[in-house]
């Protein structure tokens, strides 16, 4: 076989690039035929205490071309009570629209109803139809039930969807913990940093309980609070990490249960991973190098809590700034690591 | 007041207060119905007639149409009635599946745009053609014809599209369905489907129909969307 002639080398390109367009052309249709439209309550499971107010929004998902929609909701009266519905931003986003909602308080269901005014296209991707505040009248569970949700597109077309609703728990005794939040995902071994764990009390008494925040199953520290119905606070741990070894650690936090509490199922959240490392070694390749002098550098006087914050990484030795304490801590574990 | 005054007091109070042909205590009923009209004397016509009764109670009738397209795109003109006022509404009355009779207003009614535009700023003319005319509206054929009759102008007819019996209220909102056509409930169609024509004016074909024009300004406007949203929820 003799050498490609340049047509030879032109038609073996253009096969090619057909295959390519082809197979992408494929890939497309098949994410969108994959991803169905949805229609749901966001969160589709929430708490709160009685007397106090919740929001929960219904959101759309992979939609295309909306002009208008219609849902219904409806719940257990005994328990909650709506107290307003507000248009989402997400039809908005199409040009002006025209929002109606009905609600009937005694039997315990809303109609909602959102359409684009004029005869234009509609609004593609996922957003927020509407957010519902709803206020607690009762202990107990109610389901927050989505139905007969209706989606339009210009051609006024039924836009098929799946749906789904919530659910709304209240119990006497109840305690949370709904985040926790270290401030940093790398750490240079020996060094000090926070971990922001957030807990909140849906039960209808003031309670007392212990939180606990964990490395791997290692305890980093404990605190006990007291919080009010309804109330929740802000927990600042400090994971002082001398002691513990180079490598990834899990960070959770966990409150113990309080007497009488039953659903405990909130009581620990997953705070994410934080890596343990040589100080200085920003990026958590394992080595102290250039690139983690730039990332200093970057970052270099401005105070961490500026408009748009700085990188938490840059700040070392945790005093909350960037500057030569921290260049010096860089400087003497320069080249370590492999 | 003398004793003798009493009972022509009463028969007074009774006579106000009494709509003029109240017959019975039997639950309500509600009727509506939509038409196509079909001819206007001995000419073929096309428009749209639209009504809302409730049996020996009261009625609404709305009518409008026209002979043809206009020959000039900024003037449109038609001919309207409209019941005034209500003195008989009978449900399977002698034959005719509806009977409506009362006093009708009947318009010619013209829309004058400026030149080269079909919508925006108009000049309407309604010349009154027939003022508080006594006449009748009456749907034969088991909910297939209908014929309108009012003195002094011809004989409007047409054809039934739809209609609806309940013994619920019928708000005006139910304008479309799935197939296109009212479907007995008002929900996200209807509202869409006026809201869709949102500004359109009779020169509009495609958008504006006096069906969902409700308050007969001939724009789609926020009135009559909300008149849609006033019934969301509404089955009958």
């Amino acid at each position: 076989m003799g050498k490609p002639t340049l047509t030879n080398r032109m038609l073996h390109l253009r096969l090619l690039l057909f295959v390519i367009i082809a197979s992408g052309s494929l890939l497309i249709v098949h994410s969108y035929q994959t991803e169905a439209t949805t229609v749901s309550v966001f969160p589709s499971s929430i708490k709160a205490s009685v007397g106090h107010d919740f929001s929960v929004s219904v959101n759309v998902t992979n939609v295309s071309d909306l002009c208008a929609w219609e849902f219904k909701l409806n719940w257990t009266t005994t328990i909650l009570n709506v107290v307003s519905v507000n248009e989402g931003s997400f039809l908005k986003s199409g040009g002006t629209t025209f929002f109606a909602y009905n609600v009937n308080s005694t039997e315990g269901h809303i109609i909602v109803d959102c359409t684009l005014l004029g005869n234009i296209s509609g609004v593609s991707g996922n957003g927020v139809l509407a957010n519902v505040i709803f206020n607690v009248n009762n202990l107990g569970q109610s389901p927050l039930n989505l139905y007969e949700a209706l989606l339009l597109n210009s051609s006024e077309q039924t836009i098929p969807a799946q749906i789904s609703g919530g659910q709304f728990s209240s119990y006497a005794h109840d305690i949370a913990v709904t985040a926790a939040t270290p401030v940093k995902s790398i750490i240079g071994q020996g060094f000090r940093m926070n971990i922001v764990v957030t807990v909140a009390n849906y039960g209808i008494y003031s309670e007392s309980f212990n939180t606990t925040t964990y490395a791997n199953t290692t305890v980093i520290q404990r605190q006990t609070v007291t919080l009010l119905s309804g109330g929740s606070a802000q927990l600042v741990f400090t994971w002082n990490t001398s002691g513990f070894a180079r490598g990834n650690y899990i960070i959770n936090a966990t409150a113990s249960p309080v007497p009488g509490e039953t659903d405990t199922t909130d009581n620990a959240v997953f705070g994410g991973i934080v890596k343990v490392t040589i100080p200085g070694d920003l990026n958590g390749d394992g080595k102290v190098g250039t690139k983690d002098l730039q990332i200093l550098g970057i970052n270099w006087l401005p105070p961490l809590n500026t408009i748009p914050p700085g990188d938490p990484r840059a700040d070392i030795n945790g005093d909350g700034k960037v500057g030569t304490k921290d260049l010096q801590i860089l400087s003497v574990n320069w080249g370590l690591g492999t | 007041m003398k004793k003798e005054m009493i009972p022509i007091f009463a028969f007074l109070v009774l006579t106000l207060v009494t709509p003029p042909f109240a017959q019975s205590s039997s639950p309500p009923v509600f009727v509506t119905m939509r038409g196509e009209v079909t001819s206007f004397g001995a000419n073929g016509a096309f428009g749209f007639c639209s009504v809302f009764a409730e049996i020996n109670v009261t009625a609404q009738a709305l009518l409008a149409w026209t002979f043809g397209g206009p020959t000039i795109p900024e003037i449109i003109n038609f001919y309207a009635a409209e019941l005034t006022n209500t003195t008989a509404v009978k449900l399977n009355f002698e034959q005719q599946d509806l009977y409506i009779q009362g006093l009708w207003n009947v318009y010619n009614v013209t829309l004058i745009f400026e030149p080269g535009h079909t919508q925006g700023s108009y000049t309407l003319t309604k010349e009154l053609l027939v003022n508080g005319g006594p006449g009748s509206l009456s749907v034969t054929g088991n909910w297939t014809d209908f014929t309108v009759n009012i003195l002094s102008i011809n004989l409007v007819q047409g054809k039934v599209t739809f209609y609806g019996i309940s013994g619920i209220h019928i708000p005006p909102g139910d304008v479309w369905g799935p197939d296109g056509k009212p479907d007995r409930k008002i929900d996200a169609r209807d509202l869409y489907h006026v809201a869709k024509a949102y500004g359109s004016m009779p020169s509009q074909a495609s958008l504006y129909a006096f069906g969902i024009d409700f308050n007969f300004d001939f724009t789609i406007d926020i009135y009559d969307v909300t008149t849609v949203a006033a019934g969301l929820g509404t089955t009958y």
